[in-house]
């Protein structure tokens, strides 16, 4: 649900959080990009970093630069005229990322397919259908929270988390998609693995994505998969950029 | 670990239970989803550098419980600061918040926990490491960062930035501005954001019953054992940001606080967040150690946080 008015609160003695809502839904994260916007633009003082998130921009502050009333105040006053208008995505991308959904690459295919009835093909079909949106990136570095996934894919997390996960693995849960940049524990269903980097030092952009990217999958086989890997050294080989810049 | 005008002052003999080299950290990137990494005690790490005359934000090691074992490869001054771990110059005992001189080949080692968690040991310049994204913390569980994006390991060589042998008169810190002994501790909290998602009894619960820091702790959180805190609406919220400090607690009712190297997004409901004041604490908790909560304002968080940092300021080294 998006709130009538948003809600803002302190999270801990540095950081001011905005909530627009309480689901994981384009319609509750347009207001938290269209204030990142905003508070980006007017960069108020004392401000030290934002981060953007499904429902809330968590906003760091640092004390001895600025009051909390006049940080507040201002902040009251973007959320109000976030809500209000329609953004216009500057620079929204979308990009095409290759993913491999065989063997044991998806090592919970059958678990998928089994809770939701559907067939491995069909799986593939949905994940591939139609762009998803990254709300944000989080967990570790680079990590990317895509969506929303489709109803029909929604699968529970794993009673005990895997421990190691694999780099470039793609999994599900409810209501969302994510890709583990390293071999981290991770606890959602692993439904395939992407053979491109998504986050890296020497790179000036960091990581792959950025929050308010779209992302298409686009299934490729083992083969195809070992032949992208091996030259996907940098962001962005083997990705497709299909639109934007 | 190697940088231009870096002089190799350190071999590994021993890497200890969990040593790296941290800073004041790398803010700016949680929304890449890049914690801040640094030091686990950023107090402690301060001291050891203005021991030396280094900047705040030289980069030092952080020694964990149970110490390494280092020999000298050649003379220096060093200073020790934080945690009492037994420190020992060969067969000499050496107390936290001072500075010391080494020859080559003399052997600095660690033994018995004595009080705190964490030890720093700082060299004149500051170690030398990668500056990546402003800093050269070690990012344990993102690998990056510090000596090859990982804890020491034996034979490693740490150089400092500055000559090793600087002539830097012995010093000591004030007894008020060392570690207190181990006990109880009081961490002051901002309630929120989601303390409307506890019943009553759940906050009275969290605000009146003593915790434990559990053995499940690292850079990352500290598990907590105690009391069950009881959630009025369940402890799902949708992903959110995780500020340092965020007291989580999930669907079993134990508190886990969020640290250096957590997730920098998560999704359960957060009860209340630790003033920065208080922060340094509980990189120094133990396992075992006890603590209470108590809310305080933010504008007195502020203050304390402030006066903290004023009264290592007016320390001064002695002329």
């Amino acid at each position: 649900m998006l709130y009538k008015q948003p809600l803002i609160k302190p999270a801990g003695d540095r950081a001011l959080r905005v909530t627009f809502g309480d689901e994981r839904s384009l319609a509750v994260n347009r207001p938290v990009r269209a204030l990142s916007q905003l508070v980006s633009a007017q960069a108020p003082a004392g401000l030290t970093e934002m981060v953007p998130t499904y429902a809330s921009l968590t906003v760091h502050y640092d004390p001895e630069a600025t009051g909390l009333k006049t940080l507040r105040q201002g902040l009251e006053e973007m959320a109000q005229r976030a809500m209000a208008r329609e953004v216009t995505e500057t620079g929204s991308r979308l990009l095409g990322i290759p993913v491999c959904y065989e063997g044991d690459y998806a090592p919970d295919m059958d678990y998928i397919c089994k809770y939701t009835g559907l067939t491995s093909e069909q799986v593939v079909g949905l994940h591939t259908a139609e762009p998803y949106f990254v709300f944000q990136l989080g967990f570790t570095p680079g990590c990317p929270f895509v969506g929303p996934l489709q109803n029909e894919l929604h699968v529970p997390l794993m009673q005990s988390p895997r421990t190691h996960t694999t780099k470039g693995a793609v999994a599900i849960s409810v209501g969302q998609t994510v890709i583990y940049p390293r071999a981290t524990p991770g606890g959602m269903r692993i439904v395939g693995q992407t053979p491109v980097q998504l986050f890296q030092l020497d790179h000036p952009d960091l990581t792959l994505f950025k929050p308010g990217d779209r992302v298409l999958f686009k299934a490729v086989s083992a083969q195809d998969y070992e032949a992208i890997a091996s030259q996907a050294e940098n962001l962005f080989d083997g990705v497709e950029l299909i639109s934007g810049a | 670990m190697h940088e231009s005008g870096s002089i190799p002052v350190l071999e590994v003999l021993r890497p200890g239970a969990l040593s790296s080299l941290q800073d004041l950290g790398r803010p700016g990137y949680q929304s890449l989803g890049i914690a801040e990494a640094g030091a686990m005690d950023s107090f402690s790490l301060v001291q050891a550098n203005r021991l030396l005359g280094n900047p705040d934000a030289a980069a030092a090691l952080e020694i964990t419980l149970v110490g390494p074992k280092l020999r000298f490869l050649r003379a220096a001054v060093f200073a020790l600061s934080g945690a009492d771990l037994s420190a020992r110059l060969d067969d000499r005992p050496l107390a936290p918040g001072a500075v010391y001189g080494a020859q080559a080949n003399q052997v600095l080692s660690f033994g018995a926990r004595k009080k705190g968690m964490r030890a720093y040991l700082s060299v004149p310049g500051g170690f030398a490491a990668p500056m990546i994204l402003g800093s050269r913390s070690t990012y344990i569980y993102a690998g990056f960062g510090g000596a090859a994006g990982r804890t020491l390991q034996k034979g490693d060589v740490l150089s400092c930035l500055a000559e090793p042998k600087a002539d830097i008169a012995a010093s000591a810190l004030p007894e008020h501005l060392l570690l207190p002994s181990d006990g109880l501790r009081l961490l002051r909290v901002i309630m929120g954001p989601q303390e409307d998602r506890f019943s009553q009894s759940g906050i009275e619960t969290f605000l009146g019953s003593p915790y434990e820091v559990t053995s499940e702790s690292n850079r990352m959180g500290y598990r907590l054992d105690g009391p069950r805190i009881e959630h009025s609406d369940g402890p799902i919220v949708v992903s959110e940001a995780t500020p340092l400090g965020a007291v989580q607690v999930p669907g079993q009712g134990r508190p886990v606080l969020l640290l250096r190297e957590r997730g920098t997004t998560g999704g359960y409901t957060k009860i209340a967040c630790i003033i920065t004041a208080d922060m340094d604490l509980v990189g120094q908790a133990a396992p075992g150690t006890g603590i209470r909560f108590k809310p305080v304002e933010i504008e007195e968080a502020h203050r304390l946080q402030r006066e903290r940092w004023r009264f290592l300021d007016l320390w001064r080294l002695p002329s």
